[in-house]
């Protein structure tokens, strides 16, 4: 069953789509993945280069579907110049012959193998490598291979598996559902997780996640994509954080699910820019996901331009970002604390890009909202484990129909703490003297997880605890200054100290684990003291 | 197999549930008024008030027993199946109340509150003296929240009755009037000290 699952997703994939799965592929069989050319703009014919076990450099070009005839002729320039030009690269010993590899999710027609032969005798006469095929048979071989391990004693997750694979990919991911169907393969318990399996395991995920989202793929949603990649790059994150995995061993996927998740960020960006319009689906009923999509979508090209930024700190900001940030900054819609993440991510974007105190005003005014859904004759704020979808349900089945919520909201706030003390961070003290009052009367939530790599989990529900803290009715602004500038990092998890852009991308995916400290970590890193 | 309706059975399991739920608010009562928020993770609620933890609340597992054996599934009626969810709810709320009030009485304990009365000793000056001694609360804009008296169903209009009427005497009305003002007063007082300072 596995193989045919893999053969169907491979016989559709692209080039593009199956590029990073056949990376992980390598992972899994021991090599050390050196470079992965996106978009095609190395020159040198090579898709990919790696490092076998053995220590010889290889290199790969990838393609799609069957070669035939005139495809390889199109193509043969390409082809000699994967053969013909040595790999410029400062991890690969220039002293050591490489293996050269043509890729491809089809077949090659049997000219092709003939005139390869040919051109392979002739290539080794001038001393250069020959090139080794590898086709559909020979791939759904080695992903199925790089599969079992784990794949067949979890029959419950082939369920999930095919309903991922099955399903339109139009709407947006069921993001419990996935961290669960990717976290069931690092939870089982009888198996004891040895070093080398788990790296097997670690590439192993992503390969099953490459399967899995490969509808969404195919439909270009780049947001169900950019989250199902973070949420791929949380489990992986979570098992090494909890086994203490070396960094040598989990680095290279890791790495290269973040750049899955950046990637799909870029293809968002590149599809806004291209667009007249912003609704999708039935217009008839898109005016109650309006405001709330162009909250989420501002939010993630500020998270995209933010991430280069902490990867880079020389980047610019693309003018495209800036001027769809600016455009739709008065459409913005706090529509439940799960919007949080968005507003943040635009107030550090706006913080960067505007010489005004534009994001400080954004705060301000995130800290009023917050309050005004909390006065005792509105409702409260929805809670972050809310997605938009149960959100706007919630509000449609309370306002349309008149089926009262079953729960309240009103009088706390996951995120009001973590807003008021970035507020207090740029000491604007004479504004927030008029909002203390009101804040006053909303307890702050949190969820403190028992150990630390419970923070990557979608949910804890038998260890942790909540925190609610009553705020001080009479609040000392000196004893809140001294609280904002400290910044407690026992509870975030080490790969977010090394990579904040991650944990960036991450409260994006997991709004519910937006709190004080993590926040204010973040705000250290985009906003340094001078 | 042998044909079945899952897709039909799936809606009126969903229906059967919104059932249950409303035969839960219905038997909760008056209790089905308090604020109830949904906690999505941990196993308990630590709550911190200036700077010092106060209280730990650990969450109970309330659960119901819900059975239909197979002998008699094929002769259940839909009459039989409500009632079935019927008792449920009832077994769910009576579990929830047992919670709510031990938890309600374990902090009246701490509070040095006064109990009620038993119905017999309930006349005028005791009257008097729950209403003077009661600590109101109040809305943002000053308005008192009458709080709220649990009585069993057998007593309710006998004891609304005697409410009422005591309500309307000079006396009591006086009493009650002046006790919401100075606590009001306080009140307002906390609010003005409800502020930021150096």
């Amino acid at each position: 069953m596995l193989k045919r699952l893999i053969e169907n997703w491979l016989i559709k994939a692209s080039e593009r789509t199956y590029e990073l799965p056949f990376c992980h592929l390598l992972t899994a069989e021991q090599h050390q993945v050196i470079h992965l050319s996106r978009h095609g703009f190395l020159e040198q014919g090579k898709d990919i280069l790696s490092i076998a076990p053995d220590g010889t450099p290889c290199a790969y070009q990838l393609k799609a579907g069957n070669i035939t005839y005139s495809v390889y002729n199109s193509e043969s320039d390409q082809l000699r110049r994967l053969v013909e030009l040595p790999i410029k690269h400062s991890s690969i010993p220039s002293d050591i012959k490489p293996r050269v590899y043509l890729v491809t999710n089809g077949n090659l027609d049997e000219e092709v193998k003939t005139e390869l032969q040919d051109r392979n005798l002739a290539w080794e006469q001038r001393g250069y490598p020959r090139i080794e095929t590898i086709v559909l048979g020979q791939l759904v071989d080695r992903f199925a291979n790089a599969s079992t391990d784990f794949f067949p004693i979890k029959l419950d997750s082939t369920k999930s598996l095919l309903e991922f694979f099955l399903n339109n990919g139009k709407g947006n991911l069921d993001k419990s559902k996935f961290f669960q169907f990717l976290y069931s393969f690092t939870s089982v318990e009888d198996i004891e997780p040895k070093k080398l399996d788990s790296q097997r395991l670690i590439a192993g995920l992503a390969i099953l996640a490459s399967f899995s989202l490969s509808p969404y793929q195919e439909t270009d949603n780049h947001v169900a994509l950019f989250e199902g990649w973070v949420i791929c790059s949380a489990v992986i994150a979570a098992f090494i954080e909890r086994i203490d995995l070396p960094e040598r061993m989990w680095k290279q996927t890791i790495n290269l699910t973040y750049e899955m998740a950046i990637s799909s960020l870029k293809s968002l960006q590149e599809e806004l820019q291209e667009r007249e319009f912003l609704w999708e689906g039935d217009p008839k009923t898109d005016f109650l996901f309006y405001r709330a999509r162009l909250t989420w979508l501002s939010g993630l090209v500020a998270t995209l331009q933010l991430s280069n930024y902490l990867t880079d700190a020389r980047y610019q900001f693309d003018e495209f970002s800036i001027s769809f940030i600016r455009t739709h900054l008065s459409e913005l819609e706090l529509w439940g604390e799960g919007a949080i993440p968005s507003f943040l991510a635009i107030m550090w974007f706006l913080q960067k890009s505007e010489p005004d105190q534009t994001s400080d005003v954004l705060l301000e005014k995130l800290i009023k909202a917050i309050c005004d859904y909390n006065q005792e004759k509105n409702s409260g704020l929805f809670d972050p484990y809310k997605s938009i979808e149960e959100a706007m349900e919630e509000k449609f089945n309370n306002e349309v129909l008149g089926i009262k919520p079953s729960y309240s909201y009103l009088g706390r706030s996951y995120a009001l703490e973590s807003v008021v003390q970035l507020f207090v961070r740029r000491n604007w003290r004479s504004r927030f003297r008029f909002l203390w009052p009101e804040i006053s009367y909303i307890d702050f939530v949190e969820f403190i997880p028992e150990y630390r790599w419970q923070f990557l989990r979608w949910l804890n529900e038998e260890e942790g605890h909540l925190k609610l803290r009553k705020p001080n009715v009479r609040q000392s602004w000196t004893q809140l200054r001294a609280e904002s500038s400290e910044v407690n990092l026992d509870q975030l998890p080490h790969i977010f100290r090394s990579n904040p852009s991650f944990l960036l991308l991450f409260l994006m995916t997991f709004p519910h684990r937006v709190g004080p400290n993590v926040v204010k970590f973040l705000d250290d890193v985009l906003s340094p003291k001078k | 197999m042998i044909p079945d309706f899952p897709e039909l059975k799936k809606k009126i399991d969903q229906y059967l549930i919104d059932y249950m739920k409303n035969r839960i608010s219905h038997y909760q009562g008056i209790l089905n008024e308090i604020t109830s928020y949904r906690h999505f993770e941990g196993n308990h609620t630590k709550v911190i008030s200036n700077d010092v933890d106060m209280s730990i609340h650990p969450y109970t597992e309330i659960s119901a027993p819900f059975e239909i054996k197979n002998s008699e599934a094929h002769s259940l009626t839909l009459r039989e199946l409500l009632e079935l969810y019927d008792d449920t709810a009832q077994e769910l709320v009576r579990q929830q109340n047992e919670h709510l009030l031990k938890s309600i009485f374990s902090q009246k304990t701490t509070d040095n509150s006064q109990s009620l009365p038993e119905l017999d000793q309930l006349d005028k000056e005791t009257w008097i003296r729950i209403i003077t001694d009661f600590k109101y609360s109040f809305d943002r804009d000053g308005n008192v929240n009458l709080p709220a008296i649990l009585v069993p169903k057998e007593y309710l209009d006998e004891v609304k009755e005697k409410i009422s009427n005591w309500m309307e005497d000079p006396e009591v009305k006086k009493t009650f009037d002046l006790t919401v003002y100075e606590q009001r007063m306080k009140w307002h007082a906390e609010k003005a000290n409800r502020k930021l300072v150096d």
